[in-house]
Formats: structure tokens, C-alpha cells, sequence
């Protein structure tokens, strides 16, 4: 993408459809009293980051529109030009009139997509990341996309990268302090600065790291994935599921897959709710094919859930759960079930697999759990469990209800375990710490050794550069700048 | 006509120096360098040394091709020290102490025995720009002068302003006649929006001042002289020691209570001062818990009464200074002989030169030292030697001579002048390259050899530097080749024996010591190489992984595996050496990428061709 200089306006809000307010920016001119013609306020009388209530003029002086007036005056604004701001009424063709004027009469262009983002980033107020943080953002699917996104922009993933940043630029301050200014400061004083700045780097970066190896795929357009054979009540499951949590995000149509998909709310996340393709209960179709496509879904999901006919038999159960491990286990047709066989199916799970016995009741009222074993805690499936028979009597109040709830919820506790975690969910970055984190590893005695200092500063370099593919560029006048802001030395 | 000249020179700092000095190494050139009356040619009017980390690299660089300065530098040096000794050998650089009026006599020697170099003392009040695109000088001798290329290399002149305390005089030093502005000379040339600013202490009666409480820091005799043609031989006068001292808390207040009388602190100089280089008042205002700085009592010469206090650079008013002075141990009762002052001069905006220092809207006319915001004699002189080099060039109707980033400090400091408008005096620091394991001062011989060959010239450093350049690579082939195969011949502090190890595979060993390694081996061997060569081969070897990594990672950033390459036309470079070029004929690579594995392609070929010859 190629972008020239000059001024630029765009529409930031509103201009497809009638909305109250649109907002229009305008960025890059050199001095905004040469805008004075369209304005019927003295723009020598605003106060920059004020909103002033003013008319703008056509050019036979004829107020155009009433609108709200906020100056921004560079560098202390968002991509480090003049902006102006003008909150007009959001009428399409009023907001094109309004370009019209600024694009024939004022010599501005309509910016092109992410303009106004890419001159913040020439003009060094927003690195690279920070631009991807705006992306992640402005494009989320997901309320942990959105916050990522915002953690990206200026929140602690922010400053982690910060941090990083500024722990490299002190390790390099040290190198160079120590090789021309070693008379002013000491040697021992700047190889313990060296140090300590060295010790915070790793364990930032080895923080870092640990967001980087766990797993990100599954969260950022998280799905719930229905599985079982045929017949079991995936596609009831699917129907109940999705009329009680339809979402009002729509996802774009465009999978061809063999599944149908349909999008949902949990509180405030959006999940896909997939239902695979059904697959039939003889063992010798199980690899088949049709499956396949299901099973590569299940392996990249974010909820899995088995459902399972008990009458359908342990053998295949055992065979379905194979294709685990699986968050959630839900056999129905509790009311068809013999004596025993609760017991049985149960044996044949791990202790720590969370499931649920249920009634479905096709097309009529609630599904009815009938019964309800192991804590719905999913997500973990490690760890010490008690056995169902140790949660002693069960509450029929508590037990009997919709399932609907009990699912959702267990979904959602998953959802908040993960995002407590906050994995880096953006592949660049993953890979770019990963590279770090096996720089550090592979150079980490050496990276404390200050014998040769021309060879610490080029591995010091090599951090750099493995920075630099994070946050974007660092030129040596940083380096030096970082230096003599701290340091008062020389001769 | 006496007064028509191929090539002025206008300034005869360290820069005009260097400039004069290069341009009239080209044989029928008439040169001409113009200086200020009563300003000694090539005086050091800051502290008396030239050299030191980086700067170190740029003289010998200025040596190897061709330059004046550490000539003199050596016919001048009084204390050599090696800096950051025990930090690394690509760190480390000599920094040499030089008796200034030797200095200035020497220089003034050296310039009279040039014959096609006329050198006249004149200030100098106008330019006029002729129709012809040459130049005519208005002297104040009410001469002028005539010229097709001219090099600018004023200092601290333009327009000079000097303040110590509330007193204010014009002139670009002490005690010499003040220059008009730069927009006096040239109405056109863009200066610098802001003008900069410098300082130098006081200078202190030698006599006065009591050495016996500071600590002394001999010359050392193991530091190797800059001059090529000086290298094994003595140093050329006698070695006196310089003096430690600190300063101390009652002296820091002191001037700290003096805040509104520093011209610096109270508004009177506007000017930019550069940071690495902070005046007194810098460090009792900008670090109010720090009171202890070193202070270096630097004889400005062997039998001069005046001693230079490095690290006290002031314009407080005169009263300020003989207290704050007297309050440092060994200072009690020293007398001054020059109070300190500041200095606030006019910049040339260096982003409107180009890459030979030419100004991009007035051919033939060249800018180089402080006068473009830069500080340092050294820098200075980096500047003169490519404005020289190139203004003679551009006469005689040749190719530039540019120097490369990769290759140089002096390529480096240009590459970073004309691509930027900085906001203070400009120093090269071995941070601002980006392999600075691969600059450094052992192999500045082979590193400028290409250069000084587009020149086409043949002094007594040429042959030199092809004597340099033979026994290298005849010296790498041995350490490359050479196999341990006896037990009995592998010295135990080695470490362990390996059979067949090779020499350079042992070289690279931890705990070893590449340069004594190798001078031992050799010895051993009763094989004979000049002693920089053999220091320098070590040295390479030792390094070659890492600058390889460097260089490849500058590589990798400019993505260029994938651009396509003439190689005949590359063996028509005289960038390149003999043996890639035989290598390159042989492969005939296409890409890039194809040449950087043919093996045997030395890295600095490879930088080269990414640098220039794709770009």
C-alpha cells in the first residue's frame, strides 16, 4: 500500500446510512486559519481539544450545516498531524456535500482505508503493534479479540512490548555507556545496570512466551462443535441451543463445509455453534470420508461436546470418545436407559470428564437433564475429581431444567478460564516471541558476559532485531537519545 | 592570473586540512586554502587530543587513505592511551595527546611543501556566484579570488558569537577576528533553523597546579602510532603524562547557586550544545544528586605553561570560574590563562547535501566540518578528506568517491548527515554502525584499499596498503590451512590437542588470546608478517562469525536475495577484489542470493554489491 503526502479528509462514523451524527476528519494541512473560508467562527479564536458549536460555509458564504468543532493541533494528536474534527448531521448527502467542498476548495483528497493509522505510524505515535492492536479491534469478533485489540493499542500487552522495548534500549545504553562513557559512570555500576536490565528483559520475554505457546486458534472466532453419531440429538441439541442464544452478529456465509453453523450469544461473547455432519453408527464408517471434515473441525474448536445415544452402545462410544478429550459429554435418551447402564458408560470415561445425562424431548419444552454428574467445570479435565456417586443425592429441583442454561454456562466459564490466560491471538506476534524467547535460550550465558563488548552488543543486536520485528523499527539515534536522557556525561 | 585557482579551500581547521591536503595529492590541480589571519592552519582549540572511541577508527581511516591527520597527530603526540582496552578489540581505540603549537607547525610544514598548494591568509566577506558556475571570493584584503570548486570548511566562524557570563563578543574563538554569517556569504544556503552551540573550559597556569594530588596516567608506549609510516618507529617527541582529579560536592553547589548568572541556564545563549559533551553547569543543573565528575588535566603541550581541564567546559562570568575552579583537589591555587567561554555559531542544514558534501542546488560548491553541525577534529577532518577528494574529482570530470556505511565510520557520519536534520552538534559513536565489530582500527588498511584505488594515485600509502593487502590474505590462507598434526608442537595452554585441528579453529577458542596466539605461532613457525597484519588476521578471525551474522541480518532487512545482477558488470568494479571477482566469473551468479553462496565471497563484497550496485 502506497500513500502520498498532502491533506486528507474522510468520514470516521456514519455515511452509509441516515444517522444523527457523522464525524469527518480532516488531517495534514499545514495551518488551519487557511481554512477560515468554511467557517463561520474566527479560527483564531479556538482552543485546541475544544469543542466549539460553529456553521460551515459554502463557498458563496451560505451556512451549509450547524455542527461541533474540535481542532487537534500536531503533534499532539492522533497520527501526529493537524486534525480537524467536525461532528456534522448525518445525512449522506450532507456529509458528501461537506467532502465536496473540502476536496474542490481546500485541496484535500478523501483518504484511503487506514490513512490516518498509517501517518500515526510514519509519524512514530503509534508503533506496529499498536496498529495491529487497532485492527484486531476495529475487526473483532469477539469481545476477547476487541480486548486484545485494546490491550494492543495501550493496555499491558502494550506496555509488555513497551517493556521490551525499553529493557533492550537500557541493555544497549549500558553497552555503549560502557564503551565510551566508562570513565563517567564505572564499569561495575553500568554492568550491574546491564544486568539488571537484562533480568527484567528475560522475564518479560519468557512471560510473553508463555502467551505465546498457549493455544490462540480456538478463542479468536471461538465454536462449539456438537459431535456425535447420528440419531444421538445433535441437530434437537443444535435447535434449542440456538433459539434461546441467537445472536444479533450474523456471520458472513461463505463455509461450504459439511456442517451447518449458526452464530451465538453467551453473555457477552459470540460463539459459532457447529453441528457436524452426522455419522452413522457402524464402526466401519467411522473413518469414512464424511467425517473427516467434522473431526478437523473438532480439533481446532473451542468447546467440544460429545453427544452420545446410550442405547447406541459402548462399543462406539469408546470409539466416539477416542476423538476426544471433550468438554463436555451429554448422553441423551435418559428415559430410554436400562438399569446399569449409567454406570457403565460412566466407567469407561476418565473421572475428570464433566457429563450429563438428559431427556430430549424432541420439538416440546425444556430438555431435561435427569442427571447431572461430575462438576460442569469443563476446560480443565485434569486434576482430581469425585466420582458421581461421592456428590451423593441429587436435588431433583436442582437437577430437572432446561440444559440450555447448564451448557451455556459451562461455555462460558471455559471462555473466562481462557481468557484469564490471554494468549496472544495474533500469529505475527506468537511467532515473532517464540523467535525471541529461542534467541534468548540459545545465547543465554553469553548474554551476561561482558568480556568483549563489541560481541555483546551484536548478540545485545540480535534481541534487537527480534524486538523490532514486534514493535517495528529502532534507529540508532533511539539508542543514543535513550542514553543522554539519563545520562549527563562526556567531556 | 595569481589569484585564479582550480579549488579553494576557505577554512584551515582540520577539515580545509584534510580537503587541501587530498585535492592537491592530484597530479596538476591548483589549489588553494584560505585562512583566517592569526588563527594557526589546523589549531585545536578544544581540548588538545585527537582520536578516542570511534574517532580513533576515522584517523586511521583519514591514514589509510591518503589523509594528513594522524601524520601529524603523530609529529605532535605527547601521552598515547589505548581506550577500552579490556572491552573487546573492536571497541578499543588510541587517542593520542598532541602539543598544540607542534600541531599547528607541522601542519603549517606539511601544506608549505605541497607545491600545487598556495596557502593565503585572508578573511573572506563575500562569495559571488559566476556565470560560469565557478566562484569569486571577496577578501577583506580587498583581493578576490577565483575559483570552479570551492569547499567550505569555516568551523565555528559564521556569524561567531562568544559568551562568558554576561559578557558577549563576536567571533568564532577567543582572541581571533569574528566572520560574517553564512547568509552574508551565500544569501541562498539553507542553515540550520536553530543555531548550535559549544563550550571549552578555562585553560589552567601548568605551574599553578599541584599534580602530586591527582593520579597520574602515563603515556603507553604499546599503543601503536597512527601513521602507517610511523608504525614501527619511535615516537617522534617526548611522552609526558596527563592527571586525574574529581570534582567534588562543595564546588558542584557552588554553581549551583550561580544558576542565574550561566548564560546557559538564564536565556542568553539560544543555541543547541551537544549532549554527550555537557558543560559544567549541564552536570550540576541536569543531575543535582551527582557531584562527583573526572576532570583530565591536559597539557596542551610539551613546554606550554597552559593545561586544558577536560570535563570543565563553562561560560559562567569570570569570578564563578576562578572560585568553582580553585574548590578541585590539585586546583587550589591554580591561576587561569583563558577564562571559559561558549560559543554560538550558524550550520548549513546538512539534508540539502549529497553524498560528496556538494550542495545540491549550488554545484561545485562543498561544505564539510563544524560548519556542518558536527563536532570533533576528527569528524571534521572525515568531512574534508571526501569534500576535498570529491571537489577535485568533479574538476577533473570523474566519478565520485563515495564512501560506504558498511565499510567506515567516515562513510557512516556522511550517510548520516545528509539523510537527516538533527537538533545537536553531531558525534560519531560506534553505536551509529550497524557493525561496528567490522569497523575497527587494525583493518581500517584493508577496508579503505578499495577507495583509495578509485583514486588512481600512487603515494608511498598505496603501496603500502597493497603490501597490507597481499600478506592478509597470504597470512588467512595459513591460518585456514594449517593443521595441528603433532601433539608435540600444540603448546598445553591451548587446551586440549585435537588432531588436525586446524589454526584458526584453535584461534577461535574462548580463553585464547587471538593476537599472542598467532604472534606466538608464527614465531614458531619462523614465518614473518608485519605485526598489524598479524594482529589484524587474528583479530578477523576471531570476529568473522559474528560480523558474517551482522551482515547477513543487514542482508535480510533490505531483502535483496531475490534481485537480479549483471555479473560481468560487477567484475568491472573496482569495489571488488581480485580473488571474488575470479569467483564471480567462475559462478556467474544471477541473483543475488546466488552470489552470497558462492563461497569465498568476502562479506565486504557482499555489502558492497547490496549497497551500491543494487540500490
Amino acid at each position: 500500500m502506497k500513500f502520498s503526502d498532502g491533506p486528507i479528509i474522510t468520514c470516521s462514523s456514519g455515511g452509509h446510512t441516515k444517522t444523527a451524527i457523522a464525524i469527518l476528519r480532516l488531517s495534514g494541512f499545514d495551518n488551519i486559519l487557511d481554512l477560515q473560508p468554511f467557517f463561520e467562527i474566527s479560527l483564531t479564536k479556538i482552543k485546541a481539544r475544544y469543542a466549539h458549536f460553529t456553521k460551515i460555509l459554502g463557498i458563496d458564504g451560505r451556512a451549509l450545516d450547524e455542527i461541533l468543532l474540535l481542532y487537534f493541533e500536531g503533534p499532539k494528536s492522533y497520527n501526529g498531524e493537524n486534525i480537524l474534527e467536525l461532528h456534522v448531521h448525518g445525512n449522506p448527502l450532507n456529509i458528501q456535500r461537506i467532502q465536496n467542498l473540502f476536496i474542490t476548495h481546500a485541496g484535500f483528497r478523501l483518504a484511503t482505508g487506514g490513512e490516518f493509522t498509517f501517518r500515526a505510524l510514519k509519524n512514530q505515535k503509534l508503533d506496529f503493534s499498536q496498529v495491529e492492536g487497532l485492527d484486531l479491534l476495529l475487526n473483532a469478533d469477539s469481545p476477547l479479540a476487541f480486548d486484545q485489540g485494546l490491550d494492543l493499542l495501550n493496555g499491558e500487552l502494550n506496555q509488555a512490548y513497551q517493556g521490551l522495548y525499553e529493557h533492550y534500549l537500557d541493555m544497549r545504553t549500558s553497552i555503549e555507556l560502557a564503551i565510551d562513557f566508562s570513565d563517567d559512570i564505572g564499569l561495575e555500576e553500568i554492568q550491574k545496570r546491564y544486568l539488571g536490565s537484562l533480568n527484567s528483559f528475560l522475564a518479560l520475554a519468557i512471560g510473553l512466551a508463555k502467551k505465546a505457546s498457549a493455544s490462540n486458534s480456538a478463542l479468536l472466532n471461538p465454536e462449539v462443535v456438537l459431535f456425535g453419531p447420528t440419531n444421538a440429538g445433535k441437530s434437537t441439541l443444535f435447535n434449542k441451543l440456538f433459539g434461546s442464544k441467537r445472536s444479533i452478529v450474523s456471520k458472513e456465509a461463505g463455509t461450504t463445509r459439511d456442517y451447518i453453523s449458526e452464530t451465538i450469544a453467551i453473555h457477552d461473547c459470540v460463539f459459532r455453534l457447529v453441528d457436524t455432519a452426522g455419522v452413522r453408527s457402524t464402526k466401519s464408517e467411522i473413518e469414512s470420508e464424511g467425517i473427516e471434515a467434522s473431526l478437523q473441525l473438532l480439533g481446532t474448536s473451542f468447546f467440544k461436546i460429545l453427544v452420545f445415544n446410550p442405547s447406541a452402545g459402548a462399543e462406539l462410544f469408546q470409539d466416539f470418545q477416542k476423538r476426544g478429550p471433550f468438554d463436555l459429554v451429554i448422553f441423551t435418551h435418559r428415559d430410554q436407559l436400562e438399569e446399569g447402564a449409567v454406570e457403565s458408560l460412566v466407567g469407561l470415561m476418565p473421572a475428570s470428564q464433566p457429563f450429563v445425562f438428559t431427556s430430549l424431548l424432541e420439538g416440546f419444552g425444556p430438555i431435561e437433564p435427569l442427571e447431572f454428574g461430575g462438576p460442569i467445570e469443563p476446560a480443565e479435565l485434569a486434576g482430581p475429581i469425585e466420582p458421581v456417586e461421592l456428590l451423593g443425592p441429587i436435588e431433583p429441583a436442582e437437577l430437572r431444567g432446561p440444559i440450555e442454561p447448564l451448557i451455556s454456562q459451562a461455555i462460558y466459564a471455559k471462555y473466562l478460564k481462557s481468557k484469564a490466560n490471554l494468549p496472544l491471538l495474533l500469529e505475527r506476534h506468537r511467532v515473532s516471541v517464540r523467535a525471541l524467547k529461542a534467541y534468548i535460550d540459545e545465547n543465554d550465558s553469553a548474554l551476561s558476559n561482558f568480556n568483549d563488548l563489541a560481541i555483546l552488543s551484536s548478540l545485545v543486536d540480535g534481541i534487537g532485531a527480534q524486538v523490532k520485528d514486534l514493535i517495528g523499527v529502532i534507529p540508532a539515534e533511539k539508542i543514543l537519545n535513550h542514553l543522554f536522557s539519563r545520562f549527563c556525561i562526556g567531556k | 592570473m595569481k589569484n585564479e585557482f582550480d579549488l579553494i579551500i576557505m577554512g584551515g581547521g582540520h577539515a580545509g586540512l584534510e580537503a587541501a591536503w587530498l585535492a592537491s595529492s592530484f597530479p596538476n590541480l591548483k589549489v588553494a586554502l584560505i585562512s583566517m589571519p592569526g588563527v594557526p592552519i589546523g589549531s585545536t582549540p578544544c581540548n588538545p587530543a585527537v582520536g578516542g572511541v570511534g574517532k580513533g577508527q576515522v584517523v586511521r581511516e583519514l591514514d589509510a587513505l591518503g589523509g594528513i591527520m594522524g601524520k601529524i597527530a603523530d609529529l605532535a603526540g605527547i601521552q598515547y592511551r589505548i581506550l577500552n582496552e579490556s572491552k573487546g578489540y573492536a571497541v578499543q581505540s588510541t587517542r593520542v595527546q598532541v602539543d598544540k603549537d607542534l600541531y599547528a607547525e607541522q601542519a603549517k610544514r606539511l601544506i608549505s611543501e605541497r607545491e600545487s598548494l598556495t596557502h593565503i591568509e585572508a578573511r573572506v566577506s563575500g562569495v559571488e556566484l559566476l556565470s560560469d558556475g565557478g566562484f569569486k571570493l571577496v577578501g577583506s584584503d580587498e583581493e578576490f579570488y577565483f575559483c570552479k570548486k570551492l569547499v567550505v570548511t569555516t568551523g565555528t566562524f559564521l556569524n561567531g558569537k562568544l559568551h562568558s557570563g554576561d559578557q558577549v563578543t563576536a567571533g568564532g574563538r577567543v582572541d581571533c577576528l569574528p566572520s560574517v554569517g553564512m547568509n552574508d556569504l551565500f544569501s541562498t544556503i539553507k542553515t540550520h533553523p536553530r543555531r548550535f552551540k559549544t563550550g571549552t573550559p578555562a585553560r589552567l597556569k601548568k605551574s599553578s597546579l599541584n599534580f602530586a594530588a591527582c593520579e597520574e596516567q602515563p603515556s603507553d608506549d604499546r599503543a601503536l602510532n597512527f601513521h602507517f609510516a610511523h608504525y614501527h618507529k619511535p615516537r617522534s617527541v617526548k611522552q609526558i603524562s596527563c592527571y586525574l582529579t574529581r570534582t567534588n560536592p562543595e564546588m558542584m553547589e557552588l554553581i549551583r547557586e550561580n544558576k542565574e548568572r550561566s548564560p546557559m541556564y538564564n536565556g542568553q545563549i539560544t543555541g543547541i550544545g551537544p549532549r554527550y559533551c555537557p558543560s559544567i553547569e549541564d552536570k550540576a543543573f541536569r543531575y543535582p544528586d551527582r557531584n562527583e565528575h573526572h576532570v583530565f588535566l591536559e597539557p596542551e603541550g610539551l613546554d606550554s605553561e597552559s593545561v586544558y581541564p577536560n570535563g570543565l567546559s563553562t561560560s559562567l562570568p569570570h569570578d564563578v570560574q576562578r572560585d568553582f575552579y580553585s574548590k578541585i583537589k590539585g586546583l587550589e591555587n591554580c591561576e587561569i590563562l583563558v577564562y571559559g567561554y561558549a560559543v554560538e555559531y550558524d550550520v548549513v542544514d546538512t539534508a540539502n547535501l549529497d553524498r560528496t558534501l556538494q550542495y545540491k542546488d549550488i554545484p561545485g560548491l562543498y561544505f564539510a566540518g563544524q560548519v556542518n553541525g558536527t563536532s570533533g577534529y576528527e569528524e571534521a577532518a572525515g568531512q574534508g578528506l571526501i569534500a576535498g577528494i570529491n571537489a577535485a574529482l568533479s574538476f577533473l570530470g570523474r566519478n565520485p568517491l563515495i564512501l560506504d556505511r558498511e565499510n567506515s565510520y567516515i562513510g557512516v557520519m556522511i550517510d548520516d548527515l545528509v539523510h537527516s536534520t538533527r537538533d545537536e552538534p553531531y558525534r560519531l559513536f560506534t553505536a551509529r554502525s550497524e557493525n561496528r565489530l567490522y569497523l575497527r582500527e587494525d583493518n581500517s588498511a584493508l577496508r579503505m584499499k578499495p577507495y583509495r584505488e578509485e583514486l588512481g594515485l600512487s603515494e608511498e600509502v598505496d603501496s603500502y596498503l597493497e603490501l597490507f593487502e597481499e600478506q592478509f590474505h597470504l597470512l588467512s590462507e595459513l591460518v585456514e590451512t594449517y593443521r595441528y598434526k603433532d601433539e608435540a608442537s600444540f603448546s598445553k595452554e591451548y587446551g586440549q590437542y585435537e588432531h588436525s585441528q586446524r589454526m584458526d579453529e584453535v584461534l577461535k577458542r574462548a580463553h585464547i588470546l587471538p593476537d599472542l596466539f598467532l604472534e606466538k605461532e608464527l614465531a614458531r613457525l619462523g614465518v614473518e608478517f608485519l605485526p598489524e597484519v598479524v594482529r589484524c588476521v587474528a583479530i578477523s578471525k576471531k570476529y568473522a562469525g559474528y560480523i558474517n551474522r551482522a551482515s547477513n541480518e543487514f542482508l535480510k532487512t533490505t531483502k535483496m536475495d531475490r534481485r537480479s545482477l549483471d555479473w560481468e558488470k560487477l567484475l568491472g568494479c573496482t569495489n571488488i577484489s581480485f580473488e571474488c571477482k575470479q569467483r564471480i566469473s567462475k559462478h556467474k551468479p544471477e541473483t543475488f542470493l546466488q552470489l552470497q553462496k558462492i563461497e569465498g565471497i568476502r562479506p565486504a563484497t557482499l555489502v558492497f554489491v547490496a549497497s551500491s550496485f543494487l540500490a
